[in-house]
């Protein structure tokens, strides 16, 4: 809760003073959530950023960005020697490392946007921190239209996610990339799932019957879906409406290429009404 | 012993087998439909199937083993055997994207080196300790269960994946090509429950003791290494599909013994009955009490660790 009160204090310092002139000397920061690099990028901040994590892989540029390890397991004297402003870090998985970035007093900005609306807070908010608040401003309407400029559609497919083969593992209601589906106009077939990222039973996907089936992990293709023993009777199946090679960052990154997302997930979901 | 009592014990077996069967099929986390009945059937008679197997195999190897190693505590999984072959799978499984042909064949490495490793630290001057076995072998299956982990994390597979592979599962999804890859290691892997079952003549010499066995003119060591290679393949074979699966090998054998007697000629078979039978029971209890299931060696163990703390005491 003290975190909490000490990073809204911490932005509401920078969003007080919105339109004095840029700061003389510029905010480093460090980035440790991928999508937080790519929203750096997008709002033309770049040369803000002097550290982020090896997952940090877009824009292509971001590649070159100096790395302070893992998303999962950054390196706190790599992040300390580079003498950041900011750190912009996630939970649950960073936990650790907020709480030692805090001890340290290092200024954290846990970045963990839940939907689509949080997305393009959270662009406002690091577009203010970072001084280029006008691009943000025009970044988030642009995406608000994109979204806006969707065509209506009637139907409402179930969707079946697969993040894992094995074992069978999906995303559950509780998730980013549920949002997404919803956005879409898809409804996800384990929307009520307690956890996050449950392991599932095959037979509780031929169960829920699913309409499409979005393959998010490398290991299997749609062709190696269609030929699963037991998997034939479910309708994605027999209307050869399993997706796979689909760049799944754009569902996992709530980060400014989420309107892409789900202007792909709409198109997989309504081919006809393209 | 009285040969009605034995063939009840057999019927009574067989029957738990069957009821065993009747619960998987009927007992899931799923309810029937009409539309999705067929579907169901055939995921529950695959499950059904890999349990069956590998409950089998797994019993079947302990107690070749506890018989050839005259040592009540070894098994698949205490023996390390287990962890070996999961390394063993992983490794494939990182190296070999391509087929999941080659998971059983890295199964089978990973395990004999596992075998092969733990006994040679066990022996000490010529001799096989029991507790020296039993302590390799958990060592062994330390490091393996490390390793495995190590492997997926550099091979970037989930964590979730990682678990599996050590806890054991049957819910494998199999295709129209992987699955007869699981029917070829179904057939080898019978074939090799028959081949140990023809040793039961020297088995139950060696386990009586090893100086009779060589005055009998038992060849030991050819024995020894027959079996551990066969076993390999078996357990290679069941933990590729399965993951590592705990204590079914270990609890198995001695309930059976219990029911009928010493000699392996009855032992293997009783024991590849009750094993599948019991596998089956654990899993219906794992994937129905907690929604979304769980691994199935946190079943077995619950099981199967008091059963070891008491054999352990009695031999203290």
């Amino acid at each position: 809760m003290a975190r909490a009160s000490l990073l809204f204090a911490l932005a509401l310092l920078v969003c007080g003073r919105p339109s004095r002139q840029k700061p003389a000397v510029r905010l480093r920061v460090v980035s440790l959530v991928p999508s937080v690099t790519e929203v750096i990028y997008a709002v033309g901040a770049e040369r803000s950023l002097v550290g982020s994590t090896n997952q940090c892989d877009y824009p292509d540029a971001a590649k070159a960005v100096y790395k302070v390890g893992d998303f999962m397991d950054p390196d706190v004297e790599r992040i300390v020697a580079l003498g950041p402003g900011l750190v912009f870090a996630t939970l649950p998985v960073q936990k650790r490392l907020v709480d030692k970035l805090t001890e340290l007093k290092i200024p954290v900005y846990v970045s963990r946007p839940q939907n689509v609306e949080a997305v393009f807070r959270e662009i406002d908010s690091v577009g203010t921190l970072l001084g280029v608040r006008a691009r943000a401003e025009q970044l988030v309407a642009a995406m608000m239209a994109r979204l806006e400029s969707l065509p209506r559609h009637t139907d409402t497919p179930r969707v079946y996610v697969e993040i894992s083969a094995t074992p069978l593992m999906t995303a559950g209601g509780h998730t980013f990339i549920n949002g997404l589906i919803e956005r879409a106009g898809g409804r996800n077939v384990f929307e009520d799932a307690l956890q996050e990222y449950p392991v599932i039973d095959a037979e509780m996907v031929a169960q829920r019957d699913p309409q499409a089936i979005l393959l998010l992990h490398p290991d299997v293709k749609a062709l190696d879906v269609t030929s699963r023993v037991g998997w034939s009777c479910i309708s994605a199946v027999r209307a050869g409406r399993v997706y796979d090679d689909i760049d799944y960052d754009l569902f996992f990154r709530p980060g400014p290429r989420v309107v892409d997302g789900i202007v792909l997930l709409f198109r997989l979901l309504h081919p006809q009404g393209r | 012993m009285n040969r009605g009592r034995t063939t009840l014990i057999w019927f009574g077996l067989a029957a738990f087998l069957v009821l065993a069967a009747v619960l998987s099929v009927a007992i899931g986390p799923s309810a029937f439909s009409a539309e999705s009945l067929r579907a169901m059937l055939a995921l529950r008679f695959m499950r059904l199937t890999l349990g069956i197997f590998a409950g089998g195999v797994l019993a079947l190897v302990g107690a070749t083993l506890q018989g050839l190693l005259q040592n009540p505590l070894v098994d698949p999984f205490t023996l390390g055997v287990a962890s070996g072959a999961a390394l063993g799978s992983a490794v494939a499984l990182v190296l070999g994207r391509i087929s999941s042909a080659f998971l059983p064949l890295g199964g089978f490495v990973g395990a004999l080196v596992a075998i092969i490793a733990v006994y040679m630290l066990a022996r000490v001057r010529g001799r096989v300790a029991t507790n020296g076995l039993v302590l390799a072998g958990v060592i062994m299956s330390f490091l393996f269960s490390s390793l495995v982990m190590l492997v997926m994390i550099l091979g970037h597979r989930t964590l979730g994946e990682a678990v599996y592979m050590m806890m054991g599962y049957l819910g494998a999804v199999f295709t129209q090509r992987s699955i007869w890859v699981f029917v070829v290691a179904m057939a080898l892997g019978l074939a090799g429950c028959v081949w140990l079952w023809s040793y039961s003549r020297q088995l139950d010499i060696v386990s009586s003791s090893e100086e009779t066995a060589l005055s009998l003119g038992v060849d030991t060591e050819r024995l020894t290494l027959a079996v551990f290679v066969i076993s390999s393949v078996l357990v290679g074979l069941v933990v590729s599909f399965t993951g590592a699966i705990s204590f079914v090998g270990l609890v198995v054998p001695h309930l059976v013994r219990m029911m009928l007697g010493p000699a392996h000629v009855r032992v293997l078979p009783g024991s590849f009955l009750a094993g599948a039978g019991v596998l089956l029971v654990s899993d219906v209890l794992a994937r129905n009490v907690v929604p979304g299931g769980l691994p199935l060696s946190i079943v077995t163990a619950l099981v199967g660790v008091p059963f070891f703390i008491y054999l352990l005491r009695r031999r203290l």
